[in-house]
């Protein structure tokens, strides 16, 4: 069954984080990604929610990794976009490009 | 020197307050990122922010589940009434009086807590039947789960409402040489007290405590309908243990993460 629903901004920051980030995909990085492009603390709870978020919608999908010392014996859980995330990514920036198309005259007065 | 151990306390309230799978792989993260250079306020913060973030999407998941209860237990008034004519009809009440002690007690006790738990348990199968059918999970076991769960939590709360706010009532005004003797039939503080059993389990707390609320009412010309309309603090005391057996029961069953590692499953 596939629910029409447009991604929210932090969702769809946090797919594209996803997709940067390949295989090494996990809580850190991501978080470090977020707080890279948006230029402030980001908090890793609210990351998580937001995966967890969209893996129950089916978006992303999960897999814990082996546990290391430096992390006191706990196991990243990595994370990747699934063939629906990414159409659901696909269908969102549609929509997105369409909209922005649309305001030339904004566009003009920002820069 | 920068400190690269956890505040012990943080990382407990991690682990334990935060809802869902994920508490492993959080704390984790937020363990390598400390070792990493991040300050032990941010370590806190952090920490803080995943209970906080935790349970507010724990509460926006069940927030049908807490509806439904708060709903549901507005309906106490009214169904106690229903349950005290049920009672009464057939002189239930008298005829377990006449038992000998002490099984006069506990039939009595037995009684009320049936009718409670049948009040409790129509509540929740209404509520998870048809949503079992909306999510495409009905699982009979869970269902039973449910209706073994509630008992226990309704119980305690019952038993904890009766030690924290009417012992000390019943003592107040059986030490006053002022005890009042309101007019009442019973029906409020059974309606008021507890589902009504206490009233009954000792002397006269019936109307000592008649006597120490500061606005009684004569119940008796109240109809079911305003009884459900009654939101004043008595009233919702008299809710809570069966808003709280009910988000109990209803809550784990209910939960996402198990609908989820069930599709997984699957």
């Amino acid at each position: 069954m596939t629910e029409r629903s447009y991604l929210g901004e932090f969702e769809l920051m946090i797919l594209l984080a996803v997709i940067h980030l390949g295989e090494e995909a996990y809580g850190v990085p991501i978080s470090r990604e977020l707080e890279k492009h948006r230029g402030r603390d980001v908090s890793v709870g609210s990351v998580y929610a937001a995966l967890e978020r969209l893996e129950n919608k089916g978006l992303v999908s999960s897999d814990l990794g082996d546990p290391t010392p430096e992390r006191g014996g706990k196991a990243k859980r990595y994370f990747r976009v699934t063939k629906a995330g990414l159409g659901q990514m696909q269908a969102t920036r549609r929509v997105l490009n369409k909209l922005w198309r649309g305001l030339p005259e904004l566009k003009e007065e920002r820069t | 020197m920068r400190q690269t151990e956890p505040p012990s306390a943080a990382t407990w309230i991690l682990e334990h307050l935060t809802p869902g799978p994920r508490n492993e792989a959080l704390a984790g993260d937020l363990l390598e990122e400390l070792r990493c250079g991040r300050s032990v306020g941010w370590y806190w913060r952090q920490a803080l922010a995943a209970v906080a973030i935790g349970c507010f999407v724990e509460i926006v998941n069940h927030r049908f589940v807490l509806l439904f209860a708060a709903l549901w237990s507005m309906m106490v008034p009214g169904w106690s009434l229903y349950a005290f004519r049920m009672e009464a009809h057939g002189d239930l009440i008298g005829r377990i009086w006449r038992i000998d002690w002490p099984w006069s007690t506990i039939c009595d006790l037995g009684l009320s807590l049936g009718m409670s738990l049948v009040f409790i348990w129509t509540g929740l199968l209404l509520f998870l039947v048809p949503h079992m059918g909306i999510t495409r999970g009905f699982n009979l076991r869970r269902i039973w789960q449910a209706l073994l769960q509630c008992a226990p939590p309704f119980i305690a709360v019952s038993a904890l409402l009766y030690i924290v706010m009417l012992l000390p009532v019943h003592m107040e005004s059986a030490s006053s040489t002022h005890a009042l003797r309101a007019p009442m039939d019973g029906v409020w503080v059974r309606n008021y007290v507890g589902g009504g059993w206490w009233g009954r389990f000792i002397p006269n707390l019936r109307m000592d405590t008649e006597a120490t609320i500061e606005h009684p009412i004569d119940t008796r010309a109240l109809t079911p309908l305003e009884r459900i309309m009654d939101i004043r603090v008595w009233a919702n005391v008299t809710r809570l243990p069966y808003f709280l057996s009910m988000l109990y029961a209803l809550w784990g069953v209910t939960s996402l993460s198990e609908n989820r590692r069930r599709r997984i499953a699957a």
